[in-house]
């Protein structure tokens, strides 16, 4: 059940062994041990040791009535902390959909094999599910994600959101862009998806085809998932140009 | 020209700002369309491969933060932000362990994410504090049936952060929460081996002291009741354990009571 079968450095306290109910003659022997808790607080982030054995597990506790968590080896997770993730230009944000992650892919193929609907729909679904946007703790707003980080995180702001929905589309074979909306007036920048698909409501058509708006964040904390769907668009975005960055 | 093919060849395109206005101008056939496009596409190489990066430093965790949240823990919503660097301090240490006593050193009470949640659930559920926080663990954490290293050890804030473990991990982080409240607990390992001509494992639950009824064991003049921290493996679907209720198969077990000071 777990590790602790090392007999060889079991000394047996011998006596009587059993544990009843309300007995008070338990042999138990407290080892003569005062050490204190490791104190981390000076500790330099040089050297992380192998951690292969560890995994992060994501819960999902309802969705689409999948009961569902799954497993993102801690490695895989510390391999993206340790990339860069400030003063990334908008344009290089594409880089960060790493929809060819084997992670990515086994919960984009679970998720696709278990919910019938449309994919592109599930997987912004998930997102919302998931992830908690709580911009009051949000530090820093350019701090970009990586999609396992967002996952394991469960937290974010507007871009991580979306490259995490579109890693998981594109790995499902879903044509999608990033939408860049600048700042404009009193109205914060903006990242949002463009999906391709049979959808209604708003796109951007470039290279004869279309990409459907699709909101990933607007969950926030308390308030229940967001309820945004492929086509629609918030009012206030859609008199500004944005700029859109196809996922190659 | 000969640097656009050489572009093409290394497989970056850029078209930038192609404004597709024009396109659209006859927005009335296509009401929804947005004309306010600016396009900029770059055929840029794959996804950043990350598959052969050695972890030397970490850079500005800072300001990462990782929520764990508990929907429908006794009718409540929970967020717990904790710094990834936190996280990440614990996760540079050792994990094994020379003796099993070594376990104590796992037991971080004084850390203040730790006081912090346990005084959450002190001070916003009437229910006793201990029999709280085992509940809390029960909802938050699964006994890991994927650990492939079971003498891997984890520190509390791992456990909360990986959301598994092993019995010894979630006792862990069983304790320290109680411990950083105040409340006595202790270690209880209930080593493996061959008992009866059968070959069982190693255990390791809490020990709790306080007013509690059931099983209990006694050291220092003190009774540490029984309590098992694993059982939960599926979302939805919590351990069921109580302050005092020991599995039948554990009853007849020998046992060494590490009290966590």
């Amino acid at each position: 059940m777990c590790l602790l079968t090392k007999i060889k450095n079991y000394f047996g306290f011998g006596g009587k062994s059993k544990i009843e109910e309300k007995s008070t003659d338990i042999p138990v022997k407290t080892p003569d041990n005062s050490t204190k808790p490791v104190d981390v607080s000076n500790v330099t982030l040089d050297s992380l040791i192998s951690s292969e054995s560890s995994y992060l597990a994501v819960p999902l506790s309802d969705f689409y009535g999948l009961k569902w968590k799954f497993f993102i080896p801690t490695n895989d997770y510390l391999k993206f902390k340790v990339q860069k993730h400030k003063n990334i230009p908008i344009k290089d944000f594409v880089y960060f959909v790493t929809y060819n992650h084997p992670e990515i892919k086994k919960i984009a193929d679970h998720l696709v094999k278990n919910i019938k609907g449309d994919p592109a729909q599930i997987f912004l679904d998930f997102v919302h599910s998931l992830v908690i946007y709580d911009v009051t703790i949000e530090k820093e707003s350019d701090y970009v994600r990586y999609p396992l980080e967002t996952l394991v995180e469960r937290n974010g702001d507007c871009e991580d959101f979306s490259i995490l929905a579109a890693a998981l589309m594109k790995s499902a074979g879903v044509d999608v862009a990033l939408i860049y909306i600048p700042k404009e007036n009193n109205e914060n920048a903006h990242m949002a998806l463009g999906i391709c698909g049979n959808y209604s409501g708003t796109y951007y058509e470039f290279n004869e085809k279309k990409y459907y708006f699709a909101e990933a964040a607007g969950t926030e904390w308390l308030n229940g998932p967001s309820k945004w769907r492929i086509g629609e668009m918030p009012e206030k975005y859609k008199k500004i140009k944005v700029n859109l960055y196809v996922v190659p | 020209m000969k640097k656009l093919l050489s572009l093409i060849g290394a497989g970056i395109i850029s078209l930038c700002s192609c404004d597709l206005n024009t396109q659209n101008n006859n927005p009335n056939n296509n009401p929804n369309s947005n004309p306010n496009i600016q396009v900029v596409e770059r055929i840029v190489q794959k996804p950043v491969d990350v598959s052969h990066v050695t972890i030397d430093n970490v850079l500005a965790s800072e300001n990462s933060l990782m929520m764990f949240s508990i929907s429908n823990f006794r009718n409540t919503e929970m967020n717990v932000p904790i710094n990834s660097s936190d996280y990440l301090r614990f996760k540079v240490q050792s994990h094994r362990i020379q003796n099993d006593s070594d376990m104590l050193n796992f037991v971080t009470y004084n850390h203040p994410q730790i006081k912090n949640i346990a005084e959450y659930l002190k001070n916003n559920f009437t229910e006793d504090p201990a029999e709280t926080i085992l509940e809390f663990v029960h909802k938050i954490v699964y006994n890991s049936t994927i650990e492939s290293d079971r003498e891997y050890v984890r520190y509390p804030i791992e456990t909360l952060v990986e959301r598994n473990g092993d019995c010894e991990d979630l006792t862990i982080l069983a304790a320290a929460l109680m411990k950083s409240i105040d409340i006595d607990v202790a270690l209880v390992h209930i080593p493996g081996g061959i008992i009866d001509g059968k070959n069982v494992t190693g255990h390791m639950p809490l020990g709790v002291a306080g007013n509690y009824t059931g099983n209990y064991y006694e050291a220092e003049g003190k009774k540490y009741f029984y309590a098992e921290t694993t059982g939960t493996h599926w979302a939805g679907r919590p351990s069921s354990w109580t302050i005092g209720q020991i599995p039948e198969e554990m009853k007849l077990r020998k046992a060494r009571i590490f009290v966590v000071r």
